[in-house]
């Protein structure tokens, strides 16, 4: 996929429910502070803002209160398993992004990271669509929003965005309404 | 050994501390009541704490209080097994590392009339998603948050923060003349300002340390939260501690008076960080402080690649 680009997922695959979204990324060695990237995913409503502050999933709030987004670690680097039948109707879609941490002892961008992708795959794995996230010059960019799975009509989509932020973690708690 | 077979009490701040997090699908009630078996899987369930919780000075029993077992870092705080002699310091000493279902299940060992139900009595467990979280419900009574606090001290011993705050960046101290930490392996080390650190330091896997000093302050590294257990912060110059999260949210730490002072003690618990201003006596010594909360450091050795010949 390249970065806009959208993918049917139900319509094409009828009766999937249960999908896992992988991430994956190779970080090129240092000695000193290394970037350490973090998958959060962000349930929205229709007007692209988070439904709340417990509709993040991330490693230490791993599952929404519905159930329906899990955080895993499981066969990629990370993973976030999603049960679409569980998904509130209000969720108009769910975005993926990839933070580094923004520890203060530095290494707060994409610079040293390569190779960096998003999966989706059915339950027993079987691949659906792969967003490799283009290496361009990342070296300001602190976050990057990978996809996003959204609803059309009754069905569920995957976009691939690659769309990197320069604010950090407090730019997409501006435009997610989130506290960060 | 007489098994207390009593209801868990859930009127007590402290009991309710031990009280586990039971899973959605918990075995139904064929069980006799007892206590909550641990969700088999659940990787961090809800750590009673140690840390000093009841370690103020004015606890003459202070030192002998909470031992983190260190001599045998896989068994749970129930050792309920009747092989297992009783230990010296047992009294209310909540356990570290309970390790899920590796330390719940005894279960030739014990007594079946014990009421508890742990090992093969709870068949149903493994339904409990390996995933789950401690729920919020299971936190052991409600704290303020660090926007609630201005200052640590009597009048707002204890704060926590919430599993975003706890999670993300880094958490700063400031004032702080020395700290000492203690990962989930029970591995415990400490640094002071000046750099000089004893015990073993705790790296992760960004290359910093887990608990260290930079640039006097000392920093946690919040992206692995998960591997700490807890903390102890000491000031001894005239700054306050002080303590800064990721959204600028800040608290200090009253400096007490001329008898005592305050050190401040993180504690995780599950996914949220507790902090806790501990009073002290303001003439105890690192040592005495680090025994009174029961930190024992383990010894760091450095090891060598192998040479070949």
């Amino acid at each position: 996929m390249i970065p806009g680009a959208n993918a049917a997922l139900t319509a094409e695959n009828p009766g999937l429910s249960q999908i896992l979204v992988g991430f994956g990324w190779e970080t090129i060695p240092s000695r000193g502070p290394q970037a350490e990237l973090v998958p959060m995913a962000i349930m929205c409503d229709a007007d692209g803002r988070s439904i709340s502050n417990d509709h993040l999933v991330f490693f230490n709030q791993i599952v929404s209160q519905d159930g329906s987004v899990a955080f895993v670690d499981d066969r990629d680097t990370e993973e976030i398993d999603v049960d679409l039948s569980l998904v509130p109707a209000e969720v108009a879609k769910i975005v993926f992004i990839v933070y580094v941490d923004p520890d203060v002892r530095g290494a707060g961008n994409f610079s040293a990271v390569r190779s960096a992708y998003v999966r989706v795959a059915t339950r027993e794995n079987k691949e659906l669509v792969r967003f490799v996230v283009p290496a361009e010059d990342n070296r300001t960019i602190n976050v990057m929003m990978f996809g996003e799975l959204y609803r059309h009509r009754d069905d569920w989509k995957f976009r691939a965005l690659g769309q990197g932020y320069l604010t950090g973690l407090r730019g997409v708690a501006a435009d997610f309404r989130i506290d960060l | 050994m007489a098994l207390n077979t009593s209801p868990t009490r859930s009127d007590v701040g402290y009991l309710r501390r031990r009280v586990k997090p039971v899973a959605a699908a918990a075995p139904p009630a064929a069980q006799p009541a007892a206590a909550p078996a641990p969700a088999p899987g659940q990787s961090e369930p809800a750590r009673p704490a140690s840390s000093g919780l009841s370690l103020s000075p004015s606890t003459p029993s202070a030192p002998a209080a909470p031992a983190p077992a260190r001599s045998a870092p896989s068994s749970s705080g129930l050792s309920l097994s009747p092989s297992t002699p009783p230990r010296s310091a047992a009294p209310a000493a909540p356990a570290p590392a309970a390790t899920g279902p590796a330390s719940a299940g005894p279960a030739s060992a014990g007594p079946a009339s014990s009421g508890l139900s742990l090992g093969p009595s709870t068949p149903a467990a493994p339904a409990t998603p390996a995933r789950t979280t401690a729920p919020a419900g299971s936190l052991p009574f409600p704290a303020p948050g660090i926007d609630e606090v201005r200052e640590l001290g009597d009048d707002d011993p204890v704060l926590r923060l919430n599993a975003r705050e706890s999670a993300i960046g880094s958490l700063i101290v400031t004032g702080a003349a020395s700290a000492v930490w203690e990962d989930v392996e029970l591995v415990t080390g400490a640094g002071t300002a000046d750099g000089s650190t004893t015990g073993t330091p705790v790296t992760t896997a960004g290359n910093r340390p887990l608990v260290g000093f930079d640039d006097s302050d000392a920093i946690v590294s919040l992206r692995h939260v998960r591997r700490l257990r807890r903390a102890l912060f000491v000031s001894r110059g005239s700054e306050p501690l002080g303590v800064q999260i990721f959204d600028g949210s800040t608290v200090t730490v009253s400096p007490g008076d001329e008898k005592r002072m305050f050190v401040l003690s993180l504690l995780r618990i599950g996914g949220v960080i507790e902090l806790r201003a501990e009073p002290v006596d303001r003439s105890a010594s690192d040592e005495s402080i680090l025994k009174q909360f029961a930190f024992t450091l383990t010894p760091f050795l450095v090891t060598r690649a192998s040479r070949s010949r």
